[in-house]
């Protein structure tokens, strides 16, 4: 995994927050790099949430991910308004 | 007498059935999280507004999923339910315990959570309801010294789900406990790691009753089915005529009326050809009827149930396939289907609206798969099927 990629996917994060934007799918990351393959930004977003630098943010129906940073502040402020088809668990 | 402080919830205690206010008041006595969870549900029931947070944490260390964060709008009010998460806990296959495990279980709740669960939940993981953040890690890890691993949630593979099959149905047309079993092995990363559009459901049902409903539900329905002749003891048909009305109650619900009765010799005849795997006439004469020896089962696509968009039943995609250890051709095609609606798929969008928006013959050639006519949506109603026009055989031009 390339630095470069790494570098690649904290700007796409750091870029969103700047706009407000702190929860990103996974999608959304991999269309803001098309200069790299689908499946290494998977994997290396996979490995930038072992190591720390990501964190899962989930609705119980689907899944975001975030700067962990922004995870631990935002953890405890969850949703009023839910998406609409949120699991009731 | 001192005034209840839930006489709203209190009116669903009347009556002949049971009632989850009854049940809670009970876990109440133990636990201030089921004593606030009931407060605050009667402060929802007056207001007609729900106080629940959604959202935030997922699971436990190294785990994306299998946590439902859950958090209260009024923690001045209910102290108790300010963190009130769920876990989803994977259930054994078929959903079969020794009392021991369920004790396990019970004590390790009752430990770290509320002592409230749902068994099972929609899905069929064992649903812990309530616990803190604090208590989700160590939860986790006693359960898991005792075996026991988190189910999905989130943009995942689902908890895989199988039909009890040939543990206790004579019926099972396959192995569905133990495909699952597999199935839940070979893809862990897939579960427990969310990385997709959006969640992926994989079920097992061993004979067409389907029992978990796989085909109205299910991404990726493994149904059982035969592609030789029902079973049929005639001597037995000829006990049945005796109680049951085989013409009206069997022969006319034939739902492709591929079934003829004699009712002077007691004869039943089936044209097999014609037999939709309805299972009709096996519920009914089980004694006399059975499904063939040749068994296997048909893969489907595409089901769910309502959330963004309507329900959607599944779609044929490979009508008989032998399911055989280590079920090899199915984690192929389910490595080739989460690739392809992985690129393809818009955020939130289920693999069957996605095979809708962009059509099943993309889908089919995507996947390397020969439109088939089993494969039709709705069979018998309306066979038209958009094919490529290099799949046309061409008229020679006349002279």
């Amino acid at each position: 995994m390339s630095e470069e990629m790494r570098a690649a996917i904290l700007e796409v994060f750091q870029k969103n927050l700047k706009k407000g934007k702190k929860k990103l799918y996974i999608k959304e990351v991999v269309n803001e790099l098309p200069q790299f393959p689908r499946s290494e930004v998977k994997v290396c977003s996979q490995k930038m949430l072992d190591d720390g630098i990501l964190a899962y943010w989930s609705s119980g129906s689907t899944t975001y991910l975030m700067l962990k940073e922004e995870f631990e502040k935002y953890r405890h402020e969850a949703e009023d308004h839910p998406e609409e088809g949120e699991e009731k668990a | 007498m001192a005034q209840s402080e839930t006489p709203l919830l209190d009116e669903l205690e009347k009556g002949p059935w049971p009632s989850f206010v009854k049940d809670l008041k009970m876990a109440g006595q133990k636990k201030a999280m089921s004593r606030d969870l009931l407060r605050q549900l009667e402060l929802s029931y007056k207001e007609r507004i729900g106080h629940w947070k959604h959202g935030g944490i997922v699971g436990v260390k190294g785990y994306g999923g299998g946590v439902i964060g859950r958090y209260s709008d009024r923690p001045d009010l209910f102290p108790g339910v300010e963190h009130c998460h769920t876990m989803r806990i994977n259930m054994p296959t078929g959903w079969f315990y020794t009392t021991k495990a369920l004790r396990t279980i019970c004590d390790i709740w009752d430990k770290y959570g509320s002592g409230m669960t749902n068994f099972h939940g929609s899905t069929g993981d064992i649903i812990l309801l309530g616990t803190t953040t604090n208590n989700l890690q160590p939860c986790f890890d006693e359960l898991s010294e005792k075996g026991f691993d988190m189910g999905g949630s989130g943009s995942a593979l689902r908890t895989p789900s199988a039909c009890v099959g040939p543990a206790r149905c004579e019926w099972a047309c396959y192995d569905s406990l133990d495909a699952i079993n597999d199935i839940t092995h070979t893809f862990q990363m897939q579960l427990h790691r969310p990385m997709w559009p959006y969640k992926f459901k994989i079920k097992c049902s061993a004979c067409p009753n389907d029992c978990v409903a796989a085909i109205a539900r299910a991404d990726l329905s493994i149904i059982g089915t035969w592609r030789d002749n029902i079973q049929m003891d005639p001597g037995a048909v000829k006990e049945y005529a005796g109680k049951l009305d085989i013409q009206e109650e069997v022969v006319e619900l034939c739902p492709t009326r591929c079934m003829s009765w004699d009712e002077k010799k007691k004869e039943l005849k089936i044209n097999n050809k014609e037999c939709s795997r309805c299972m009709h006439c096996i519920n009914l004469m089980p004694k006399a009827l059975a499904p063939g020896k040749d068994k296997g089962a048909t893969i489907l696509i595409g089901g769910k149930a309502p959330i963004l968009k309507g329900a959607m039943i599944s779609w044929v995609l490979i009508p008989f396939l032998k399911m055989e250890k280590p079920y090899q051709p199915i984690k192929d095609l389910a490595l080739k289907i989460w690739d392809w609606w992985d690129e393809n798929g818009k955020m939130r969008e289920r693999v069957g609206e996605l095979i809708e928006r962009v059509g099943m013959r993309v889908f089919l050639k995507e996947m390397g798969i020969k439109p088939i006519p089993q494969m039709i949506r709705t069979p018998r109603a309306n066979p038209y099927f958009f094919w490529w026009p290099e799949e046309v055989p061409q008229k020679p031009k006349s002279a």
